[in-house]
């Protein structure tokens, strides 16, 4: 790759408006600017402009901006700070024993708080991570619905969501039954 | 036989020498926590299906019901089994999703006592799905290269009995004898929130005379790394442990069957004992348990059981039996109905 040519990645939201990867502030502080290689570690944390990029090499992005034609620019910008706090972490093995044994409760903290949005927001993230193809990101996302599940009785899950009860009174019985038989002594 | 043959036979005959030389399954399923093998319990109809009526409702209008089905089930898959559990009594469109989870499902139908065990246990909600589908499709005990035909319930690990039974790492231990060991208060123990097993009734003992569990048990290998670390106890506190407070039948509290699920030929096995073994008569506990490929490799090597293969006339003649196969009257009643279901 040769780093003078590429001067930076320009991703379009589907709003029109045109970001610029890797422009966050501790990167570009005083006399400070992002080198090229670490435009491409931001916006290669997706798998989807990995590829792009690849496949249009770098002579083909020059300072044309990429559009994204499924996310807005908010949800753009904020999938972009992720990516940029997370640019240096080791690629994830593409082994999916690996990850299956892996812990639900291990949030990291910057993610934790990366994550507190409305509901509306992490909706939006979790799409755009599966379309853009950032597995961790989408990860962080899933785990932190299933956090709004965990601990929760059925009912409070009901109004957590706003799901409707629409059991029958036999299979209510049959749930009962089925709670007996797992808090049986 | 010189080994040619029995090697050449063992490719041929595969599946009758099977039939005629291994098959009674070991007595530590006596001991451990009792399987539920009614094959009438309804509830396990229901465990990996979802209802009959179709959903009226979808998953409500908030984020996990516009969730693409994909990532709803993403979403489950980060769930601990208990909070999967109580999901699944949510709404006949929850249970209709769950049911999809195909490792839930497969732990459903073939690994219902380890689900079940860790819900008793009150240890649900410290794995997930994963974690108890991931020894379903291992063959191996986790700490040795035999099969494995167990579950132990506090590392939701697959084990051998006899690893089960030797190994520190699956010493367990009432709280209470603990902090009386280690002379520590009981309070301090219980502020390290161990990981700690409900025991469930059962006998857990071949004599006639039933054990009583203590209530609660926690792996001593848990507290003593949470204690060491904290340095509230020393280092010769382990031995003190080892030789005073290993009482043996505690371990088979913290422990279910557990079949292994083949993945290649879609049939869970639960492990079966060699007869050319087998023991002249009475329950011996250090019977060994044996998948199908297992079985056919210690076949190999094992002369009684040749001999029963030879004497049985290629599986076809009258079964041969050693000369005094030992009568399994409840052990083969107890099974027999188990694996039924």
């Amino acid at each position: 790759m040769s780093d003078a040519k590429l001067q930076k990645i320009l991703l379009q939201s589907n709003d029109g408006v045109t970001i610029d990867v890797g422009k966050s502030p501790p990167l570009d502080i005083g006399f400070w600017r992002t080198p090229p290689s670490l435009y491409r570690a931001v916006a290669e944390r997706s798998v989807l402009i990995r590829n792009m990029l690849e496949d249009l090499g770098d002579e083909g992005i020059g300072n044309q901006a990429i559009p994204i034609p499924n996310v807005n620019e908010a949800v753009l910008k904020k999938v972009i700070e992720w990516c940029d706090h997370h640019r240096n972490d080791p690629v994830q093995p593409a082994d999916e024993e690996a990850d299956t044994r892996k812990k639900t409760t291990d949030i990291e903290e910057w993610d934790q708080k990366f994550m507190q949005v409305d509901q509306e927001m992490l909706f939006e993230v979790i799409l755009a991570a599966n379309y853009l193809d950032i597995k961790p990101l989408l990860d962080v996302g899933c785990k932190t619905v299933a956090n709004m599940i965990k601990g929760k009785s059925p009912e409070e899950i009901r109004k957590t969501f706003n799901i409707t009860n629409d059991f029958t009174p036999e299979e209510e019985e049959h749930i009962r039954r089925e709670n007996e038989w797992a808090e049986d002594r | 036989m010189n080994n040619e043959d029995v090697l050449a036979d063992v490719e041929k005959h595969a599946n009758a020498i099977i039939r005629v030389c291994s098959g009674y399954q070991p007595a530590y399923g006596l001991l451990v926590i009792r399987p539920d093998f009614s094959c009438l319990n309804p509830v396990h109809a229901t465990l990996d299906s979802a209802f009959d009526t179709p959903p009226t409702a979808e998953l409500g209008t908030y984020i996990l019901g516009r969730l693409p089905a994909e990532l709803k089930l993403m979403v489950l898959r980060e769930l601990d089994i208990l909070s999967f559990f109580r999901f699944r009594h949510v709404s006949r469109r929850a249970r209709e999703l769950s049911t999809g989870l195909w490792e839930y499902n497969l732990v459903a139908k073939h690994g219902r006592e380890g689900l079940r065990g860790l819900l008793r246990a009150g240890l649900a909600h410290r794995f997930t799905i994963c974690d108890l589908y991931q020894p379903l499709i291992t063959e191996k005990c986790s700490t040795c290269d035999a099969f494995g035909g167990l579950l132990f319930l506090l590392t939701a690990e697959r084990c051998c009995f006899t690893c089960l039974q030797s190994k520190a790492h699956y010493h367990v231990i009432s709280p209470r004898i603990y902090a009386m060991l280690s002379v520590i208060h009981p309070a301090r123990l219980n502020r390290k929130s161990i990981p700690s097993l409900r025991t469930v009734s059962g006998r857990y003992t071949l004599t006639t005379t039933p054990v009583n569990p203590p209530k609660r048990l926690i792996l001593a290998e848990h507290a003593t790394q949470a204690l060491l670390a904290a340095k509230v106890i020393k280092e010769d506190v382990i031995q003190v442990l080892r030789s005073q407070g290993d009482e043996q039948r505690q371990r088979y509290m913290a422990t279910t069957l557990y079949p292994w699920y083949n993945l290649k030929n879609a049939r869970p096995e639960y492990g079966a004992g060699c007869r050319g073994c087998q023991p002249p008569r009475g329950l011996y506990l250090d019977d060994q348990a044996f998948s199908a490929r297992g079985f056919l490799s210690h076949f190999s090597q094992c002369a009684e059981a040749q001999r029963l293969w030879a004497e049985s006339e290629g599986g076809t003649g009258p079964l041969g039996k050693p000369e005094c196969a030992r009568p399994y009257s409840f052990h083969s009643f107890f099974f027999s109905n188990w694996l039924a279901i």
